[in-house]
């Protein structure tokens, strides 16, 4: 409560600046434009999941789909065939809805409402598995130029990933699932770590409001690390004092 | 109404609301009534949700059906699927999940296609692996290093006749993969907290299918 408590006021006192804040570069976010760039040369297509939503509409699908409407808007300002191929789970179905008011709106933004097309936006079926190989066939029988996969993406997201990579995708991915982080790193281009994914909308948007929140996430961070580090160094020391202010 | 509806301060207010009552009551003593709405409001959670479910199920028909109506290459198995699910929901509706031929169909379809995709699972995740750890420079060596020590010390075989790998094995696990995976958790988490006051600020509007005009302007 109380990190949160600070979160908002330094949040509020970052927005007050007239400067927006410093961010560093994620090169897995900017890396989606080159995506887009290259699938745009080779004509081709560009296919997204914005996640299984195993746990429903939980932070991470969230940003999955932040990360799909920014892919969204690039797609159909350069006028790129979209496939959007959702399901995955039983909580899959709201998101269905979701991802596709999102994609509509953002072509409608971009002046192009009517090249949407929510045939390329299928729910492909509430299992994983059953999902992930109508996922696979669709890249193979497409071939796109890019494979964007975001949100919670679980054991399947390296069988996708994989074939994508064989089939001459430009892969980029993120997920909640740590152990899921080492598989694709072997499979992609890119790889979004930890809560690179969760910044994604922020720092996409480009919005001081929201470049300020994640520098207030940066700060707290390196708050913890410090801490971590003087709880290390007082407990080798046979000191309790930082375990003891946080058993409070 | 409609319109208001569609306001993006109608919308955030009810994300706010929403917000204060399933959070507060978390870290605060409130009266009964708050937590009575609390419980209301994580109670309607799953009933969207399985509204929603149905919504999909429309919606994969429809597909389906179009498909077969255009003979798009490979119709006849989306015909299959549509015809299986709808005898999987009459079944489901009319004789219950625990009839024998319910059964039939989860055990001799469902559970063998799930089985055979994961059993697939290794294959790819081999095929990966013998890309990545080609030994390039130190840190691709220090990598096949350490997967080299952890599959020795995982694979049963190994584990058994080679038992020296058990040692680094169990360091690799507990102090390095348990540092990084403590580091992805409280990132993972703070970043968690930052997009809820982003969404609270209606800063993260287009998860509920908000058009960013002002972005546009």
């Amino acid at each position: 409560m109380a990190i949160f408590v600070a979160m908002i006021l330094m949040v509020y006192y970052y927005m007050k600046q007239a400067k927006p804040p410093y961010i560093r570069r994620v090169a897995a976010i900017d890396a989606i434009e080159e995506g887009v760039g290259r699938a745009t040369e080779l004509g081709g297509t560009v296919i997204v999941s914005p996640g299984i939503a195993q746990n429903g509409m939980d932070y991470w699908t969230v940003a999955g789909v932040a990360v799909l409407a920014h892919v969204a808007r690039l797609a159909a300002r350069n006028d790129l065939k979209l496939l959007v191929p959702l399901g995955g789970s039983d909580q899959s179905y709201a998101l269905t809805e979701i991802a596709r008011d999102v994609v509509e709106g953002q072509y409608r933004l971009e002046g192009k409402p009517d090249s949407f097309t929510i045939d390329n936006m299928p729910f492909l079926s509430g299992r994983q598995f059953a999902w992930a190989t109508a996922y696979v066939g669709m890249i193979l029988r497409e071939k796109p130029a890019l494979d964007v996969m975001v949100g919670t993406q679980w054991a399947t997201a390296v069988y996708m990933s994989e074939v994508a990579s064989n089939a001459g995708c430009m892969q980029i991915s993120g997920t909640d699932y740590l152990s899921n982080v080492a598989c694709l790193a072997t499979t992609s281009d890119y790889v979004m770590i930890g809560e690179e994914q969760v910044a994604a909308g922020a720092y996409l948007s480009k919005d001081p409001v929201q470049l300020s929140s994640i520098r207030t996430q940066d700060i707290i961070k390196a708050l913890l690390v410090v801490l971590m580090v003087a709880g290390t160094i007082a407990i080798s020391f046979g000191s309790k004092i930082i375990t003891d202010l946080f058993a409070l | 109404m409609s319109s208001i509806i569609k306001r993006q301060e109608f919308l955030l207010a009810i994300i706010v609301l929403c917000s204060v009552f399933i959070y507060v009551p978390y870290f605060v003593q409130v009266p009964a009534q708050v937590s009575a709405v609390e419980s209301w409001l994580i109670n309607t959670m799953p009933i969207i949700s399985a509204t929603a479910v149905w919504v999909g199920f429309y919606t994969l028909l429809r597909r389906q059906a179009v498909r077969a109506s255009r003979r798009v290459r490979g119709w006849y198995y989306g015909l299959m699927m549509g015809i299986m699910s709808l005898v999987v929901v009459v079944l489901g509706f009319t004789v219950g999940t625990n009839h024998d031929a319910f059964t039939f169909l989860t055990n001799s379809f469902v559970i063998p296609g799930d089985a055979t995709i994961y059993a697939l699972l290794v294959f790819f995740l081999t095929s990966a692996a013998a890309r990545t750890f080609k030994v390039r420079d130190i840190e691709s060596s220090l990598l096949m290093i350490a997967a080299f020590v952890m599959f020795m010390y995982q694979a049963p075989l190994t584990e058994y006749y080679l038992p020296f790998f058990s040692q680094p094995g169990l360091w690799l696990q507990n102090n390095l993969a348990m540092a990084a995976t403590r580091v992805f958790g409280f990132s993972a988490a703070l970043g968690g907290i930052v997009l809820a006051i982003r969404l609270v600020l209606g800063k993260e509007m287009g998860m509920i299918g908000l058009i960013r005009r002002k972005e546009k302007e």
